[in-house]
């Protein structure tokens, strides 16, 4: 039997998520912002025909936003994480088992659609649509191909062209249909295909995803890499890359983020890196896990050539593996003050806890440092602090070294942030029964 | 929604409990108002206008967009520039109409509006009778 698969992506994820909370958004150009709101991070169909794109600073469309009026939010990651959590698990109803169904980043996620009749693809793609839409609120394309570069370049015609309402199968489409959709997709657009590789292709006259796949194997092969080769044969309708299982605990948790100004004094630092630890210490505990070394960079605004330039990381190893916010925080700075120098303008630093085990598999050690109890108390205040943050807000209980909520100069600026609809009782939606 | 409940009855080196064999997982709320979790979302209720249907000013409305509204559903309606709104959908002779509980309030006649529609259904309104209870969260000012 030949495997289908489908893909689901969310259109203008970030922009639809915004437009659940707010309507008169819909049809009119949004840009969702990132890095201290400096840059777009993602935009709307609208908002690109006015010119924009992907990754512009905003000062460089500055007068495009003004005249159009164009609405700008502050990316709301945990917003726009939850809608994607909610997105995988509506998909998971549509897989026949949790292990077939793979999520790619995000927004995008491939479900093994073998247990479905080939002429029953398309039906059951557009179910899925109209269930993601009722049910989450969001629109996107769902695509279904022999392999996932075929569903990748279904993707990319749905796109383009509304009259398939965002679901096509190229399953059994006849040879001579498929040329034609081949031919009209730039080798650019092919998923693998990066920008680099893409203008060797086109050096050796290769422009269209058809002409990609009938070119010789044996020569891609010989002439770019195992990685193009599968590419071909993906285009050919052979499946050389599998749906990958569920994800696994993390091996590495990290926070990374650029300040809201560039700080000089180490007091600031160490409030920014202590913040960060907490974040990722949280993310640690929910998974299960412990870490055992923590490393921290710093870094001054390298595109800034008039300003003195300095960055630097260090690590510590904890004896103990451990959860424990003020023990991780500890480290961290400990590892801070080592590589801090003054008279420099930091602009970002970031956390990075490394050697992840499962909490139950900790060893205790030669020198009597693991004491249980004193273990089991840790956890217990941990899990006290971050159940009362998840019920009334992050920040609503944290360690006195991150400095006060309100006094952190060097946060991240996010002046255009919707509300935390999902995640927060404080922020819920209001209805007016008025 | 993800509450605390107990496990396994911990048992030092006497007998083990009899209840063990027994056990069954202890009750919580959210099982019963929250069946289908990745449908549903929270709101609170601002205004009187639902009080003959049990929903008050400062209630949390759970809301299930997987549930299909029907003539008399409690429905959350989006209005565009207005925002949202919590009433009774009804389909009548005249036309679609988003119905109040309340003699004092209006209700509106769709086919007046520019652009609208329905957002998601209301399963429950969770009442806070204790005025300390945990639920009287301030709205955030903004």
């Amino acid at each position: 039997m030949k495997s289908v698969l489908a893909l689901i992506d969310c259109r203008s994820f970030y922009v639809s998520v915004e437009r659940m909370w707010n309507s008169t958004l819909r049809g009119k150009p949004v840009l969702v912002l990132g890095n201290n709101d400096s840059a777009v991070v993602a935009l709307s169909d609208e908002a690109r025909a006015l010119g924009i794109r992907r990754g512009m600073p905003v000062f460089e469309c500055k007068d495009i936003i003004e005249q159009h009026h164009i609405l700008c939010y502050s990316s709301n990651y945990p917003l726009y994480g939850d809608f994607s959590a909610r997105v995988r698990q509506t998909l998971l109803a549509f897989a026949s088992s949790p292990e077939l169904l793979e999520s790619y980043s995000i927004d995008e996620w491939w479900l093994d659609a073998g247990h479905i009749e080939i002429d029953d693809l398309v039906r059951f793609g557009r179910e899925i649509r109209a269930t993601i839409l009722q049910h989450v609120g969001l629109p996107t394309g769902v695509t279904l191909a022999t392999t996932k570069t075929l569903t990748k370049i279904a993707g990319e015609i749905v796109k383009k062209y509304p009259e398939h309402m965002g679901v096509l199968a190229l399953v059994t489409t006849p040879k001579e249909e498929l040329d034609g959709w081949l031919a009209r997709i730039a080798v650019d657009d092919v998923w693998m295909i990066g920008r680099k590789r893409a203008e060797q292709l086109n050096a050796a006259g290769i422009y269209t995803a058809q002409q990609l796949r009938d070119a010789e194997l044996s020569w891609i092969h010989k002439k770019f890499t195992v990685v193009t080769a599968r590419t071909v044969l993906e285009l050919r309708g052979v499946p050389c890359i599998p749906l990958e299982p569920l994800s696994k605990p993390k091996k590495n948790i990290a926070s990374a983020k650029t300040f809201g100004r560039p700080i000089e004094r180490l007091e600031s630092l160490c409030q920014a890196v202590s913040t960060y630890v907490a974040r990722a210490a949280e993310k640690l505990r929910s998974q299960g896990s412990v870490a055992g070394s923590v490393s921290i960079f710093l870094t001054t605004n390298r595109f800034n050539t008039s300003v003195p330039q300095y960055s630097h990381s260090a690590s510590r190893t904890l004896i103990i593996p451990t959860a424990f916010t003020p023990d991780l925080i500890a480290a961290a700075l400990d590892a801070l003050r080592s590589i801090f120098r003054l008279g420099f303008a930091y602009v970002k630093a970031g956390v990075f806890l490394s050697r992840i085990s499962a909490t139950d598999h900790i060893q205790p050690d030669l020198f009597g440092a693991y004491i249980p109890d004193v273990y089991a108390r840790q956890e217990r205040v941990m899990i006290a602090m971050d159940s009362i943050n998840r019920l009334f807000g992050p920040d609503t209980l944290f360690l006195g070294s991150m400095g006060l909520p309100g006094e952190r100069t060097w946060q991240m600026r996010q002046e255009h942030l919707s509300k935390h609809y999902t995640t927060r009782w404080r922020e819920i939606l209001e209805v007016s029964a008025q | 929604m993800d509450l605390p409940s107990l496990s396994l009855p911990l048992v030092g080196a006497g007998f083990p409990s009899p209840a063990e064999e027994w056990f069954e997982a202890q009750l919580v709320i959210g099982d019963l108002l929250v069946p289908r979790p990745t449908s549903t979302f929270y709101a609170r209720c601002n205004g009187s206008s639902m009080e003959k249907v049990g929903i008050h000013h400062g209630d949390i409305l759970v809301i299930d967009r997987a549930l299909a509204a029907t003539h008399n559903s409690i429905v959350i309606a989006s209005l565009g520039a207005q925002g949202f709104v919590v009433k009774r959908l009804l389909y009548t002779e005249t036309g679609i109409v988003l119905a109040a509980e309340h003699p004092d309030y209006p209700s509106i006649n769709v086919a007046e509006l520019p652009n609208w529609e329905i957002w998601g259904v209301v399963t429950y309104a969770v009442t806070a009778v204790d005025p300390g209870a945990l639920l009287q969260f301030p709205p955030q000012q903004s």
